[in-house]
């Protein structure tokens, strides 16, 4: 059996030190993620464009409706609003070059507002840790249906 | 002749080997670290120093223009560091090409789209080859630059820096 003696030197006490701070500096980095978080829970509603959507699908939703995240299945709210339009997409009229807004038959484009509860900071709106900002895709569900969007509203109470 | 490496694993019977390639380690990362910071840090202004540019956002919702307004904080949306905070919000209808059936190109609006302007005031440091805002983000016209808000997330272009 060896009789090697481990012997600590300069060198190792050097490394630990520097180990050390790492591990500090990412410990400090932490908490001051975490320490920013949390200052107000708000009444909150957004708004999710759902795009050419057949024309049934709308019956499906119903004000009062439970939305989840379909992805991360956490609970948002729910369904305070739902504004029914006809779809419509941009496309070029090569005719003129001009651009129009042509009407989709037999599909409707969806506004559904989410009422919920949310963390408002000064620098991002959180539900459940996940920002909530304009522009952002939501995939949501409820118990008979999933809905795809852009949130292009929002509003804090 | 004296043994390079011992029978211990030492080198010279002082240092043992393994201790050895971790010092070279961290001494390539702090000449590395020095090295990256050096060729940013020619400070040519002596500081940092107030400046403005323009961030330049095309083809977004109308219902969009009301989420940014004087005094929002811009951050990199990859790294989160601060680059700014915004002075002034324009908004103009969005135009784009639109060829007709004669191959002649028409400057059209897009329904329901506009641009938005925005001028960010930030501190910065001039060096001989870039402006840095938010330690180390390289502001250069005609970029990219991905930024949030505390309401949008969202890609926008460089126009200007400076007056």
């Amino acid at each position: 059996m060896s009789d090697k003696k481990f012997k600590f030197n300069a060198f190792d006490a050097i490394i630990i030190v520097i180990f050390v701070l790492i591990l500090s500096a990412i410990g400090i980095k932490i908490y001051e993620k975490s320490s920013q978080s949390v200052n107000d829970t708000h009444k909150f509603s957004f708004t999710i464009e759902a795009k050419n959507l057949d024309q049934n699908f709308k019956d499906k939703i119903s004000v009062g409706d439970k939305i989840r995240d379909s992805v991360h299945g956490f609970f948002y709210g729910h369904v305070s609003n739902l504004k029914v339009k006809p779809a419509q997409k941009i496309v070029e009229n090569n005719t003129n070059g001009t651009y129009i807004l042509a009407d989709i038959p037999q599909k409707n484009d969806l506004e559904i507002t989410v009422e919920c509860k949310a963390d408002v900071t000064d620098d991002a709106i959180t539900i459940d840790g996940h920002h909530i900002r304009i522009g952002k895709l939501m995939s949501l569900k409820s118990k008979g249906y999933v809905v795809y969007g852009y949130i292009i509203d929002m509003e804090v109470e | 002749m004296t043994k390079i490496i011992d029978e211990n694993g030492c080198i010279f019977g002082k240092l043992n080997l393994i201790d050895f390639f971790a010092l070279i380690i961290l001494l390539l990362v702090i000449a590395g670290t020095i090295y990256k910071f050096n060729s940013h840090c020619t400070n040519i202004n002596g500081g940092a120093k107030i400046i403005e540019y323009q961030i330049k956002i095309q083809d977004v919702k109308k219902s969009s223009a009301k989420f940014y307004t004087n005094g929002l904080k811009i951050s990199d949306s990859k790294t989160g560091n601060y680059l700014g905070t915004i002075n002034k919000v324009d908004v103009s209808d969005y135009f784009d090409y639109v060829v007709d059936v004669n191959g002649v190109l028409h400057k059209a609006q897009k329904p329901d789209k506009i641009e938005i302007l925005l001028n960010v005031k930030a501190n910065a440091i001039e060096t001989e080859q870039a402006y840095l805002v938010g330690g180390t983000y390289e502001l250069k016209a005609g970029a990219d630059i991905y930024i949030t808000t505390k309401y949008a997330d969202v890609i926008g272009t460089v126009e200007k820096i400076g007056d």
